[in-house]
């Protein structure tokens, strides 16, 4: 029963404190979440301790929640946990790639015999490479495939902020491209 | 247009691409993620729902201030005897019938007294006290 309800619904259950809707509602969203903290910051163990802060959130404020104003649970989750990632990125901005070192030397020829692990370290260099914002911006946008209009409410900005954060991000994700040998048209 | 049709072509094409590159979230890192998430949710008390503020209940006395209440009660007493007293000072002078200013009063007794305004008041102060005074013209 509970795994056809609607977040709105379950939001309710969770505020007269039933764990179980809480299970149900965490268990949906827990993958895309963890999806979007690891690639804005990089690091796996990191990812899940601000998902778990944020979720922590949505269920010690589910009393207070108010569905006509707060949004979808989604979009809440997303802002809340995009917030909590870029505080994260403020707190350590000298390290700002950490793990994708070797993979900078791809020569350009090679690209295509890279294994699987090697072309996610890439993605994840490329990313780690854009400002915070921007990179915010390109994982909800590309991995999580969030409207305009999600993004801007997640991010807390307007839909033309937005896009013209992408904008930039596409420019600088190309340019960061050919220097790692990437050939935009070729092997993009 | 075949500017923006090209921009996005691009945009599909790096979305795609990243979205193909990029690492999944393991099955067995959600589930383990989930279980420590449930495990602090069970220590973690939820936080009271907002109760409306209740209006505030208005104060007994009509001022703001309790002090003010006898001062405003005695303005008000005045102006009521001032109400009262008025029309019995004005009786006072009045005289056969007509009633007189007090301003009137006055220049009849300083004998400034314009006869040709009002010739009652004339009369009334060559019948006074002081008429003898006044007919001898200082």
């Amino acid at each position: 029963m509970l795994t056809a309800a609607s977040d709105h619904t379950l939001m309710e259950a969770v505020a007269r404190g039933q764990t179980l809707a809480f299970e149900q509602l965490s268990f949906r969203h827990l993958r895309t979440m963890l999806g979007v903290a690891h690639r804005i910051l990089g690091n796996a163990a990191e990812a899940e301790e601000v998902v778990q802060e944020g979720f922590l959130r949505l269920w010690r404020q589910a009393p207070q929640w108010d569905p006509d104003g707060t949004g979808s649970v989604k979009t809440w989750l997303s802002r809340v946990i995009t917030n909590l990632c870029l505080d994260r990125c403020r707190r350590r901005r000298d390290v700002p790639l950490e793990e994708a070192g070797e993979v900078q030397d791809t020569a350009r020829d090679a690209f295509d015999d890279l294994g699987l692990q090697d072309r996610q370290k890439l993605v994840q260099s490329l990313l780690s490479g854009l400002p915070e914002r921007q990179r915010v911006a390109v994982v909800l946008a590309y991995f999580e495939e969030m409207s305009g209009k999600e993004i801007a409410e997640a991010m807390e900005l307007s839909a033309g902020a937005v896009e013209s954060l992408l904008v930039r991000a596409r420019r600088t994700l190309r340019d960061r491209a050919e220097t790692m040998g990437i050939v935009w048209g070729e092997n993009i | 247009m075949r500017w923006i049709g090209r921009k996005l072509t691009l945009d599909r094409v790096l979305q795609g691409w990243l979205r193909q590159q990029a690492a999944p979230v393991p099955d067995d890192a959600v589930a383990g993620a989930h279980d420590r998430l449930m495990q602090a949710v069970l220590h973690t008390p939820q936080e009271p729902a907002l109760v409306p503020m209740p209006r505030p209940r208005r104060p007994r006395f009509l001022f703001p201030e309790p002090g003010l209440a006898p001062a405003a009660a005695l303005s008000v007493a005045m102006l009521v005897f001032g109400v009262w007293l008025g029309p019995m000072e004005e009786t006072a002078l009045s005289q056969g019938g007509q009633v007189y200013a007090a301003a009137q009063v006055a220049n009849e007794t300083t004998g400034v007294v314009d006869q040709k305004v009002d010739q009652k008041i004339a009369v009334l102060a060559m019948a006074s006290p002081w008429g003898d005074w006044i007919d001898e013209g200082d």
